[in-house]
């Protein structure tokens, strides 16, 4: 498994514990994000029609792409490019 | 006004980023980083980011595509079982057009820097690629809105009493058809009135009579009909009227707008279009921040690699699985042996530079192909050769005797070369002077040669066994002291001397 942090410290107190547990809580919560809201309910919603459910395919397989781009940009500790893909990744739940 | 300043916010900061991260002097640091690092971690990072960089090439050639068949075709995507030839020629332009727009971009993005002629062209790209990537969520979110809206019960009902309009005005077309023929019956029985002449003149003008004054009735009927439909088909018309207003109004229900929509058009105070707009673009501006990133980061390895010495490898697209070179890895902890073989050999030259070394030497490869004719064994480190012939041994013997090529099985093609030939031919090109020293330029000098004179002029020979190829022939110059190993070799200095020169 590749190593998370925030911070690339080896000290193991209560704070570098949550600082290396947290990116997981974060990809955790985004694959959910992306399974529950963009996945059923923008593409298996069967109260949209089959033609309407087919549109929210790109905005799919774009936020896949975010959540990739949200953990290789977390292992590189550029902060300003997870908020932002993060930003994307939440509103393309609600656009989907 | 807001949203235009917060959208024209957001494109800074995509131009920003891009800029950011294509800045030569922090790309040539991180390059030199990760010069640093083991090769086949950053193999296996390239791969990773590669497969990113493919995902986003295909969402982004997904959304692109999504508006530029529809705005082509001129029909949305949910017609398609409707579509006729003009529909499809119009898609196939849009799909074309995608796909190589998206294709542009995706390699601009995969260079690590930009000159000012390629930031050029990355905006004017970029321009296209965002409005076409904007469309798609909003026409999607637009399509949601009208479907929510004409599945409401209210649309529904609307629609029904419209219908029921038409219904009236049946009802009464009946009626006056159902008079007319009441009519039309009693003028007929008048014609017939004469019938009654035997009885007398006065039998048949009684008749008459009553025929009449039951055409008249007749008439007085349709005239009633017609006038009550009239007045009713008025007050249809001015309550129809009302109810497709109603309907139009229900149709594109802005109040089905997703709540996130409603908010931010509330909160910006503009108009929901505008809000889709923003909301898109918040999505399309981290999309493609995203994409530049992880498509310059395969440049950035791409180009570590290349300077380590795996040009040929990353130009042929031909790496060896990773898997392989795990596997290979596991087995015998090749990359250590590897590290330590080459210290080995810096040791050596050190008590004495003119020496040539036990070891084969580092190709830049990772692969367990190319590691394969280098070893001397699986042993440990620091422990003395095996008394079992290794391939690197039957290497040194042969060349003591003559070079003879003992590929391994996989190397096929290496068995119709000429060796000798090979060899003299690099070997001129080296001591003239017309090439650099270096493994990279002799597996490129054999590759052309061998591409351009041997048997093998219309097949094709892979980098492991060129790789193979120019190990026996390095050996085989350091053997007759051709070149030497450089005893001050470092990171960026030759790794190999003309003895002449020296």
């Amino acid at each position: 498994m590749q190593k998370f942090t925030f911070y690339p410290s080896n000290n193991r107190d209560t704070l570098d514990t949550l600082a290396a547990i947290m990116p997981w809580l974060l990809l955790l919560f985004a694959y959910g994000w992306w399974a529950v809201i963009i996945v059923y309910y923008g593409l298996l919603d069967s109260r949209i029609s089959m033609g309407y459910q087919f549109q929210s395919f790109p905005i799919v397989v774009v936020s896949l792409a975010l959540i990739q781009i949200l953990k290789l940009s977390m292992q590189k500790h550029n902060h300003l490019l997870s908020i932002l893909v993060g930003i994307g990744l939440f509103v393309s739940g609600l656009l989907a | 006004m807001a949203v235009y300043i917060l959208s024209a916010l957001l494109l800074i900061i995509l131009a920003f980023a891009i800029v950011q991260l294509s800045k030569k002097s922090e790309v040539e640091a991180e390059i030199d980083k990760l010069k640093q690092r083991n090769q086949l971690s950053l193999m296996a990072e390239l791969r990773a980011a590669e497969k990113v960089v493919w995902l986003c090439f295909t969402g982004g050639l997904l959304l692109t595509a999504n508006y530029a068949i529809t705005y082509f075709s001129g029909s949305e995507l949910v017609n398609i079982p409707n579509w006729g030839f003009i529909q499809w020629s119009g898609a196939f332009i849009g799909l074309v057009i995608a796909v190589s727009i998206t294709f542009v971009q995706k390699v601009l993005y995969s260079s690590p820097t930009h000159s000012k002629a390629g930031l050029i062209v990355t905006t004017l790209v970029l321009t296209f690629v965002i409005i076409s990537e904007i469309g798609s969520p909003i026409e999607k979110e637009g399509m949601k809105m009208k479907e929510a809206s004409q599945n409401s019960a209210v649309f529904k009902a609307v629609i029904g009493e419209i219908q029921g309009g038409i219904d009236t005005t049946s009802r009464y077309s009946n009626q006056i058809a159902t008079a007319m023929a009441e009519k039309a019956q009693h003028e007929f029985e008048l014609q017939r009135c004469e019938r009654h002449d035997s009885k007398g003149e006065k039998r048949v003008k009684r008749c008459e009579d009553y025929e009449n004054r039951l055409i008249l009735q007749a008439q007085a009927k349709i005239d009633s009909y017609k006038s009550s439909a009239s007045t009713t088909t008025r007050s249809n018309e001015s309550s129809r009227f009302a109810l497709i207003q109603q309907a139009k109004a229900l149709e594109y229900n802005t109040n089905n707008h997703s709540e996130l929509v409603k908010l931010t058009a509330s909160m910006l105070g503009a108009s929901f279009l505008s809000s889709m707009m923003f909301l898109s673009l918040i999505l399309i501006v981290a999309f493609e921040a995203g994409f530049h990133f992880v498509g310059s980061r395969v440049g950035i390895l791409k180009t570590a690699l290349s300077e380590m010495g795996n040009k040929e490898i990353l130009q042929d697209q031909k790496l060896v699985s990773l898997k392989k070179a795990k596997k290979f890895k596991d087995k015998s902890s090749d990359i250590d042996l590897h590290n330590e073989l080459d210290i080995q050999g810096k040791q050596d030259n050190k008590a004495n530079p003119l020496s040539v070394p036990k070891t084969t030497l580092n190709t830049g490869y990772t692969s367990a192909a190319t590691f394969a004719p280098i070893r001397h064994s699986d042993a440990p480190l620091g422990t003395k050769k095996p008394s079992t012939p290794t391939p690197a041994d039957k290497v040194n013997k042969s060349l003591s005797a003559g070079v003879k090529l003992e590929p391994k099985e996989k190397h096929k093609q290496i068995q119709k070369i000429d060796f000798d030939a090979v060899y003299k031919h690099i070997k001129q090109k080296i001591g003239d002077g017309k090439i650099r020293l270096s493994i990279t330029n002799m597996r490129k000098l054999a590759h052309r040669y061998i591409k351009a004179n041997s048997a093998l002029k219309n097949t094709s020979i892979s980098i492991p066994e060129t790789s193979y190829l120019v190990d026996k022939i390095k050996d085989k110059m350091l053997k007759e002291k051709f070149i030497i190993e450089n005893p001050h070799y470092s990171n960026g200095k030759a790794k190999y001397l003309l003895v002449n020169n020296v």
